[in-house]
């Protein structure tokens, strides 16, 4: 290890974040291979492992024998202190080689408060922060991930963006830099280049006008290589794709320290809140024998006894009463243990709650997001009053005794008697409990809510409305409380100062990329973190900026207003988004891909093909 | 069943795997190299697992080792060979016996200690500051103790707890080797010693490498 790593690991906290040497870490000769991978992920150390799209990257790359993949992670604000102070730049873990000197630079962009540690992660390399003083060809800093769905507010910073499915893309970007370093060429021949692969935006090659109303005017491509839209990739056989057959295993505690198993991409529910269920459309599953196959290989070489069966909504994977015998066949006698999270309530049959059981007892979460019946209907949560409580009957019946409810405040159309709705449901899964003769005995129920404040996202039916402003949404939390009666239910709500700025760079603009730059100057980062978040600081800094938060927050938007997300096709078409928001407004309901298809549009991505539909 | 000793190393990086942190990564391993192991058989099995001592964060030892229960056909050899071949970077498997010690018999603990300057070298008074700290009467320091659940500070002489020492000098080193109690009843981290060591000093080492060695018993003998 760098010596000069090593005399400031003496002065940090969990050392383990920053020294690399992990199980199944790849260590390659720099000099046998063409290109060297940067993989950022900006946040710290425990949160980036629990990843999972770092781990299938990561894979994908390093099985080339050409390129070297490597981790970085944000540095905690004790490491960051002793890297300033002792002149260290961010490094790699792998190598302990700094990211200056990398070919490429790839960011993962999972939730837009992040961006300011993205800032800080480059400042850290010693790189400038936009893309325009980054003059050579190497290195080239790229982002992807659900954020890329909308990337204008860090558009100066970041050269290319990645849409949609980076498995392929990811190597694509990779051979067309080893063939210009080869060549020898300019940045902006490479970035002409890779404007031409499909799903690859370069946001340096268009240019965005603006109404004096502050609205967008028109957005046009610079160049020839620039096209008018951009399409996300959507790879189509996820039983040929690629898959890792080994995870790194962190030396230290993680946050989601197990085996993940991926059943399906894509989601049929169309929650017309929810932006990960409209933009990884079209569902797309795995075949329970290739889910099986790959869970067994990670479970050999990580040694984990947990395995977590991931996707959008897991009891909708249409193999997974196939799929749970063949995994507990091998998985009970080894005493690893099957969680399923993300399941729903309407479709939690007896015989999977019986096959739960066989392995060890987590906790029973719900998401209900909604109190009442209409506002669930208007938000397309097509989950009952009745299913929640026959379940959390059946629960009981079980041997469960703590339930966990997810509501979201500030719904569009939601009214003061939706909130008191809250709040009676939860008392209604108390009454079940003690209603329950099944019940076990001596034991006494806990319900606890978990509260979000809705924010609202691109690309879903939701992308036009305006967000509640905080002091509505304080005063909701406050009404919900109040209504509140049992001692039995524990609310817990989301502080409404990070919704606010979430919903502001959700549906940001270029504009916006100001305010990062004015930000970090400040030294914010981590502002996805309570403890260094400080709306103060970022209001303040909006003024400085001359730009008004509530603009981008709580505006109604026209849907005839160009969005800064127009570019970018994702397959869902803008007419279906609109005719589900007018649906939402008369608190009626879409019935999920399988039943019906909505023709949202996403199939044409995959050539017709769609797993919703078959 | 038969329970058995694994001798270990853990240097390099491995030395900021915590004790915690250890039990979950030897556990995998043992999982990955499909070692036959005796499970308890309570409410919810797991492998049976003892670790001879806690190794502090940031330090590299020569002389770890842990217990587990065997319940089938399986050579010392070869449950060396496949958790070699399974752990992680800085953590090697260095014998395997079924003859031990008891745990409660390892008394002190020896440590080679590395104090490194970068640029112009150790000024002529740090090795002799050090030399007169260790040989007087007191050196004490307060310890965060827990009391009836109440956090208190307690003052304790480290002296106690020196068995004996050796200081050489190089030109951008000081190494000492140095034995301390060590065991479940009397145990000094050789941090805590250090940091007061340290405390008063103008000149700091730009780096501390803290080796152990060995554990002894009692009567010197070397704990295996």
């Amino acid at each position: 290890m760098n010596r000069e790593v090593e005399k400031i690991l003496q002065y940090v906290q969990k050392p383990g974040r920053y020294s690399g040497g992990e199980l199944n870490s790849v260590i390659k000769d720099k000099n046998n291979v063409s290109l060297r991978y940067a993989f950022c992920f900006p946040d710290v150390y425990e949160i980036g492992m629990s990843h999972l799209g770092i781990k299938i990257l990561y894979g994908v790359m390093n099985n080339r024998d050409d390129i070297w993949c490597e981790r970085v992670f944000a540095p905690w604000v004790d490491m960051e202190e002793q890297m300033r102070k002792n002149n260290v730049p961010l490094f790699a873990l792998e190598s302990g080689d700094s990211v200056k000197d990398f070919d490429m630079i790839g960011f993962t962009l999972q939730y837009e408060m992040c961006y300011t540690n993205i800032l800080n992660m480059l400042d850290l390399a010693g790189l400038p922060l936009k893309s325009k003083d980054r003059t050579s060809l190497t290195p080239i800093v790229v982002a992807g991930g659900p954020c890329a769905c909308n990337p204008e507010p860090i558009a100066d910073f970041i050269d290319i963006f990645s849409l949609g499915d980076g498995e392929e893309s990811t190597l694509e970007l990779a051979d067309l830099m080893i063939y210009h370093k080869q060549k020898g060429s300019s940045k902006e021949e490479f970035l002409r280049d890779a404007a031409k692969l499909e799903g690859i935006y370069v946001p340096a090659f268009y240019n965005v006008d603006y109404k004096d109303d502050g609205t967008i005017e028109k957005v046009t491509p610079l160049v020839s290589e620039a096209k008018e839209r951009i399409k996300k990739r959507v790879i189509t056989d996820m039983d040929s794709l690629y898959y890792p057959d080994k995870f790194v295993v962190p030396s230290i505690e993680v946050v989601f320290d197990r085996v993940t198993g991926e059943l399906f991409r894509g989601c049929i529910r169309g929650c017309r809140f929810c932006q990960a269920g409209f933009v990884y459309r079209p569902i797309r599953e795995k075949s329970a024998d290739t889910v099986n196959e790959q869970c067994k290989a990670l479970c050999r070489s990580t040694g984990y006894d947990e395995i977590s069966l991931a996707s959008l909504s897991t009891s909708d994977y249409t193999h997974l009463e196939e799929l749970l015998p063949k995994i507990f066949e091998w998985a009970i006698p080894k005493k690893i243990n099957v969680a399923l999270p993300s399941l729903r309530v309407d479709n939690f049959s007896d015989e999977l709650m019986e096959q739960i059981q066989q392995v060890r007892r987590s906790g029973l979460t719900f998401a209900a997001e909604a109190g009442t019946q209409r506002l669930r209907d208007a938000i397309n949560k097509n989950v009952t009053e009745e299913s929640v409580l026959s379940t959390s009957v059946k629960a009981f019946d079980g041997g469960w005794t703590a339930v966990k409810l997810y509501f979201m405040l500030g719904l569009p159309t939601e009214t003061m008697e939706d909130v008191e709705g809250i709040a009676e449901l939860s008392q209604k899964v108390v009454d079940a409990f003690y209603n329950n003769p099944n019940r076990q005995k001596g034991k006494s129920v806990s319900v606890n809510i978990s509260v979000a404040s809705f924010v609202p996202k691109p690309f879903t039916p939701f992308q036009w409305e305006p967000q509640d402003t905080m002091e509505m949404l304080k005063e909701k939390q406050e009404h919900l409380k109040a209504s509140i009666k049992s001692k039995k239910i524990t609310a817990s709500c989301h502080e409404a100062n990070m919704s606010f700025m979430e919903a502001v760079l959700a549906r940001g603009d270029r504009k916006l990329c100001a305010l990062f730059e004015a930000l970090h100057k400040k030294g914010c980062r981590f502002d996805s973190w309570d403890e260094f978040f400080n709306l103060d600081t970022w209001l303040e800094t909006f003024k400085e900026c001359g730009l008004d938060p509530a603009f981008y927050a709580n505006r109604r938007r026209e849907y005839d207003e160009i969005l800064p997300w127009d570019i970018f096709d994702f397959g869902i078409r803008k007419s279906f988004l609109q005719k589900e928001n007018e649906k939402a407004k008369r608190s009626e309901t879409t019935p999920n891909c399988r039943e019906k298809c909505a023709g949202c549009g996403a199939d044409s991505l995959s050539g017709g093909k769609c797993d919703g539909r078959n | 069943m038969e329970e058995i000793r694994v001798y270990f190393s853990k240097t390099g990086t491995a030395k900021y795997i915590s004790h915690l942190d250890l039990m979950r990564t030897v556990s995998r391993a043992l999982t990955r190299a499909e070692i036959p192991l005796w499970y308890t058989e309570g409410f919810n099995p797991h492998p049976f697992l003892t670790f001879a001592l806690p190794l502090s964060l940031g330090i590299e030892s020569y002389c770890e080792s842990f217990d587990i229960r065997i319940v089938g056909d399986i050579t010392n050899e070869e449950i060396k060979d496949r958790l070699n071949s399974t752990l992680p970077e800085g953590i090697v498997i260095t014998g395997v016996s079924n003859k031990f010690s008891k745990c409660s018999d390892i008394a002190f603990a020896e440590y080679e200690t590395v104090f490194e300057f970068d640029g112009e070298g150790i000024s002529d008074g740090f090795s002799d500051e050090i030399k007169k700290l260790l040989d007087s009467d007191e050196l004490i320091t307060t310890k965060k103790a827990k009391q009836k659940g109440r956090k208190i500070d307690v003052e304790v002489n480290l002296k106690d707890f020196i068995k004996d020492y050796s200081l050489t000098r190089d030109k951008n080193s000081i190494t000492l080797i140095i034995t301390l109690c060590a065991g479940n009843s009397r145990n000094l981290n050789p941090t805590v010693l250090f940091d007061r060591l340290l405390r008063d000093l103008k000149q700091k080492p730009d780096l501390t490498r803290i080796k152990k060695l060995r554990l002894l018993k009692d009567d010197g003998e070397e704990f295996k």
